[in-house]
């Protein structure tokens, strides 16, 4: 049954760009060219809907998702009632994710949330009540059923005042969700993903916690054990009481991530915070382009293709902003996920 | 001062004039010293001004790692997250340096920025944050600098003026009526003198 899906996937993948393509569109001279550039591209139906040559971000946004959106609606469709249900938590669970992230950041600083900064998704937290919230108790109410663990999360936020704890912790619950559901279909190849990306992702919070110095171990380690993957058990053992040098080098200890451990001690040392996210994200990157070449026929190669699209959707962004401010192409290149 | 210079030709005129000289002298002195204090201060400053190349260098630096953050992250991202940092407080307080008013510039609160949940953002805006006080803070040495030195041409004017016209014309006039009194004193030595003799001479022919 999911052989159409696989196949519509197929036929996405021969669209997707490739780092020449990317090195193209960052050379385009202007926003302008960058538009007419990409008509020739997979999103040509969609620039073609666009109001302006040169649109506001918002709404090249919205334009962008909504062109992925379609996307997973036509792959969702032939997948079995089970992958679907999968597909959703896990796929659309991200993107909601995005827009929790970005209302609790709003609400904690008084500011309202508008539809136009929100993507329009709903897996469990409608747009409209999200925008509908006025302070951060009414979020974590609205939260609290879908996503159980922000009641406790809130609780520590208020102690330490860190926003980061709420944020990691709806993460997890998510993570949970999506954990929960392949373990019940036994999706062998999706777990196997997902551990890697929990991996990646435990990485990226514990680099962040223990770069606020002044945090104990004793409140963020509870949150960090929620995102088990191969990647933390071989490193929670060593992250009490180490600077996180120490701690991105103990990675190199595990043989496919050494290359990922010299990168961000480099990093680290430059302080150079705003590419571990880059680098973080070009590891699953990197893995979802394996999985596309070794499983070709499976249904994991719907997920993947979605991944990679999302992936490419947020670099078309980040190229289309560069144009915006002005940047040479050369800056932008470190900071695309390719 | 003028109606000084234009007294009467007394010996009570050259003593005010005297007092008034040993004045302009005395206070030329003491704005010297003044002056020499305010060079100093403005001298000091000034090297501490020079760090503001350093300064503009690093704001640079850090505009271009801000467009970056801001492409990377996004409007929405940036919006959201920088809203979460609480901007530094200042207290400005004057204080008098040689009676000269300057502004000195505290911190009474820093840049809060530990509420951004983004590792990369939360030390880019810390960053910022530091530059930013300490551009604040040489914007206040800088305000120093320019009290000092409005001072500074007020005392060099009114010392250029003691010492090229005053004390001179007070000299000048001090000279005049000495050797006018002295000519006076002459003149009356002169006359008594005549009159001793033609009482003498009554006094023979009698």
């Amino acid at each position: 049954m999911s052989i159409y899906s696989i196949v519509r996937a197929h036929a996405t993948k021969i669209k997707l760009l490739t780092r020449e393509d990317y090195k193209k569109l960052a050379k385009a001279e202007d926003a302008r060219t960058l538009i007419r550039l990409l008509r020739d591209t997979a999103y040509g139906d969609v620039i073609e809907k666009l109001p302006t040559e040169e649109p506001d971000y918002d709404v090249f946004k919205r334009v962008l998702y909504e062109k992925y959106l379609n996307l997973y609606k036509t792959l969702e469709m032939g997948v079995s009632e089970d992958y679907r249900s999968f597909l959703r938590e896990y796929i659309l669970g991200k993107l909601e994710l995005e827009n929790i992230r970005y209302s609790i950041r709003m609400i904690i600083t008084n500011r309202r949330i508008t539809v136009r900064n929100i993507l329009p998704v709903r897996v469990y937290i409608s747009p409209s009540s999200l925008v509908k919230v006025k302070n951060l108790r009414m979020l974590i109410t609205l939260l609290e059923r879908a996503y159980p663990s922000v009641k406790r999360a809130y609780t520590l936020y208020r102690k330490l005042m860190i926003p980061d704890i709420l944020e990691c912790s709806i993460e997890a619950d998510y993570y949970d969700r999506v954990e929960k559901e392949i373990s019940r279909r036994d999706l062998d190849l999706e777990g196997k993903l997902l551990d890697e990306e929990k991996g990646l992702r435990w990485l990226k919070w514990a680099i962040n916690f223990k770069l606020r110095g002044d945090l104990k171990p004793e409140d963020y380690l509870p949150l960090l054990n929620r995102f088990s993957s191969t990647l933390s058990s071989k490193l929670t053992p060593s992250i009490i009481g180490v600077d996180v040098g120490t701690l991105v080098r103990e990675i190199s200890s595990i043989r496919k991530y050494r290359s990922l451990s010299l990168t961000l001690g480099s990093l680290i040392s430059r302080r150079e915070y705003m590419l571990i996210d880059v680098v973080l994200a070009s590891v699953l990157h990197k893995v979802l382009k394996e999985y596309i070449v070794k499983e070709p026929l499976n249904v994991v190669y719907v997920t993947s293709i979605l991944l990679l699209v999302e992936i490419e959707v947020r670099n078309i962004l980040t190229i289309y902003l560069s144009k915006k401010v002005g940047l040479d192409w050369r800056e932008i290149l470190p900071y695309l996920i390719v | 001062m003028s109606r000084v210079l234009r007294s009467t030709i007394s010996s009570g005129a050259l003593l005010e004039l005297r007092r008034q000289l040993e004045l302009a002298n005395r206070g030329k002195n003491v704005l010297e010293m003044k002056r020499d204090q305010l060079v100093k201060e403005v001298y000091g400053l000034i090297s501490e001004v020079s760090k503001r190349k350093e300064l503009e260098k690093k704001l640079t630096t850090l505009y271009s790692k801000i467009r970056k953050a801001y492409v990377f992250k996004g409007p929405d991202s940036i919006k959201s997250c920088m809203g979460l940092s609480k901007p530094p407080e200042f207290r400005i307080l004057y204080k008098s340096f040689l009676g000269v008013r300057i502004p000195e510039v505290k911190l009474t609160s820093s840049y809060d920025v530990e509420q951004i949940p983004d590792t990369g953002l939360r030390e880019l805006a810390r960053e910022v944050g530091d530059a930013l006080i300490e551009l604040v803070l040489l914007g206040a040495k800088e305000a120093t600098i320019e009290h000092l030195s409005e001072e500074l041409m007020y005392v060099n004017r009114i010392v250029n003026a003691l010492e090229r016209k005053l004390l001179p014309q007070l000299r000048e006039r001090i000279r005049y009526i000495s050797i006018r009194l002295q000519e006076k004193a002459l003149e009356e030595f002169v006359r008594i003198k005549r009159t001793r003799d033609k009482i003498q001479k009554v006094k023979k022919e009698k």
